[in-house]
């Protein structure tokens, strides 16, 4: 009995010390006292998130917004290369104030963070084997597709090939794990979003032509920054009606946001 | 709507997939038992080789130990996902799980035997031999009794290890515990605080159980023990 009430204890305890930390506000002031604004990044995304091992520097979209972002209030910017499962702990810790980091908005997810209007609008698309005989996304069927954790392809190439499909999924940390998986032959597929297969593409491989599903990506922070939220919001307003965005993804090599 | 870690709903929609971490922790329970069999199985059997006198034998259970011992499960079970299928060789994701840790746990379980057996004074094998005993008998009657009361707590703590480990298997989409709580962590609501805990405590629920159970155990061998030596004691 003794244990018991124990362990009841420490679940308590760890609780308490998970729902009591990190639960105040961050304002634009507080970033301008602290002189540094923290981003969250990508390090692998030719065109969006990228950066070069040789020179050491990073380029792509989204680091030039939270550049902007940053050069807006007046403060350097240090950038934290984050993955899909590490970026949310980030952000609720307050470890990174926003993240740019190819995040897919979903009226689900805006249950649990802030997500500014999207910057960038990528689609699906799935890369096979040249040697596989896939050739369509209807020669999917029965095969197992790669996806990343918090990622919405599966659900997405689920809903666009709709009913009478068996399709397995398999979920990997990175894709870097689920090109080697699909070299390996563990899968048939690499389903996510375009910018993201491009940068994995060689020689071997290709992309279906069916592109689907319309991925907008937002500036994403915590709920409870209303007031840093709202002048984000207000930035890749201006800037999406202004032009700057469209003429930095031209700058960047990357193709329109898709429609459709 | 409060967006805290642990909020409740949170907790609502994580007891609405319910039947996936059901499903995930059944995973891991037959990954970690047949696991624990082969474990048991090639660390006793590699265990008498390294105690033994045969110096092949030896050698054998000597590269096993060292290999298994001196290089990460994670690679281990990577090369056995990736690796191996370029070898042509298509193993399931639990065929990985239950071998590559039954493997790797079983190279540490062959040392806690060994170390059971040579904590026994060799005084003890040769009285036994000069009796008329086989070297088998000695083993079986005098030798292995002493050691089991020696071997079980670090047997027991590489059974939970081994347990713990099939964590691994996340890394290559093994369906099991640990890959189904950041599966459902990193989709839909984002709601990982539930899901991380939730994940703790069923792996808890688990181990907890085998090392209460192994601690009794091994007092109530400590208590037969003394008792009996206390009757010889008397006489």
């Amino acid at each position: 009995m003794k244990k018991i009430i124990s362990v009841i204890l420490v679940i308590a305890m760890m609780l308490c010390f998970a729902s009591c930390g990190g639960n105040t506000e961050v304002t634009v002031e507080d970033i301008k006292a602290r002189g540094v604004l923290r981003v969250g990044i990508k390090d692998s995304l030719i065109g969006m998130g990228y950066l070069d091992p040789a020179t050491g520097e990073y380029s792509g979209l989204e680091i030039d917004i939270a550049r902007k972002i940053a050069e807006e209030m007046g403060v350097e910017i240090e950038f934290l290369v984050v993955t899909p499962t590490t970026r949310l702990q980030m952000i609720d810790s307050g470890d990174i104030d926003i993240s740019l980091s190819n995040f897919t908005i979903t009226e689900e997810r805006k249950m649990s963070y802030h997500f500014s209007a999207p910057y960038y609008t990528d689609a699906v698309g799935v890369m096979v084997l040249k040697s596989s005989g896939i050739n369509s996304l209807e020669d999917l069927n029965g095969k197992t597709v790669g996806v990343t954790m918090s990622s919405t392809s599966a659900q997405s190439l689920k809903n666009y090939l709709g009913e009478g499909y068996e399709l397995s999924f398999d979920e990997f940390e990175d894709h870097a794990a689920i090109k080697l998986a699909l070299s390996a032959g563990a899968i048939d597929a690499h389903c996510v979003d375009t910018v993201v297969l491009s940068t994995y593409m060689d020689d071997t491989t290709m992309i279906l032509e069916d592109r689907f599903a319309a991925q907008p990506f937002g500036v994403v922070s915590k709920l409870s920054n209303t007031e840093l939220n709202a002048y984000v919001d207000a930035l890749i307003e201006k800037w999406l009606n202004d032009g700057t965005i469209d003429a930095l993804r031209e700058a960047n090599g990357l193709l329109p946001s898709f429609e459709g | 709507m409060n967006s805290g870690v642990f909020a409740l709903w949170r907790w609502e929609a994580l007891w609405n997939a319910r039947t996936e971490f059901i499903d995930a922790f059944f995973v891991t329970v037959k990954v970690s038992v047949f696991a624990l069999i082969l474990a048991l199985f090639l660390g006793v059997l590699f265990g008498l080789f390294s105690s033994g006198t045969n110096k092949i034998l030896k050698g054998i259970a000597r590269c096993y130990v060292e290999f298994f011992q001196n290089t990460p499960l994670v690679l281990q079970v990577l090369f056995m996902y990736y690796g191996l299928l370029y070898a042509g060789v298509d193993l399931s994701k639990e065929q990985i799980g239950v071998i590559g840790l039954g493997v790797y746990t079983g190279a540490y379980i062959s040392e806690v035997v060994r170390t059971g057996i040579t904590s026994i004074p060799y005084g003890q094998t040769e009285a036994a031999l000069s009796q008329g005993f086989t070297h088998l008998q000695a083993m079986r009657y005098i030798i292995l009794p002493q050691s089991v009361k020696i071997a079980l707590p670090p047997l027991v703590n590489q059974m939970v290890a081994l347990i713990k480990n099939t964590s691994v298997l996340a890394m290559i989409a093994g369906g099991d515990l640990m890959y189904r709580s950041n599966a459902w962590a990193s989709n839909g609501t984002l709601s990982y605080g539930p899901a991380y805990l939730t994940c703790g405590i069923l792996f808890f629920a688990i181990c907890f159980p085998l090392t209460y159970f192994a601690k009794r155990y091994e007092q109530k061998l400590k208590n037969r023990a003394n008792s009996s030596e206390r009757e010889v004691g008397a006489k």
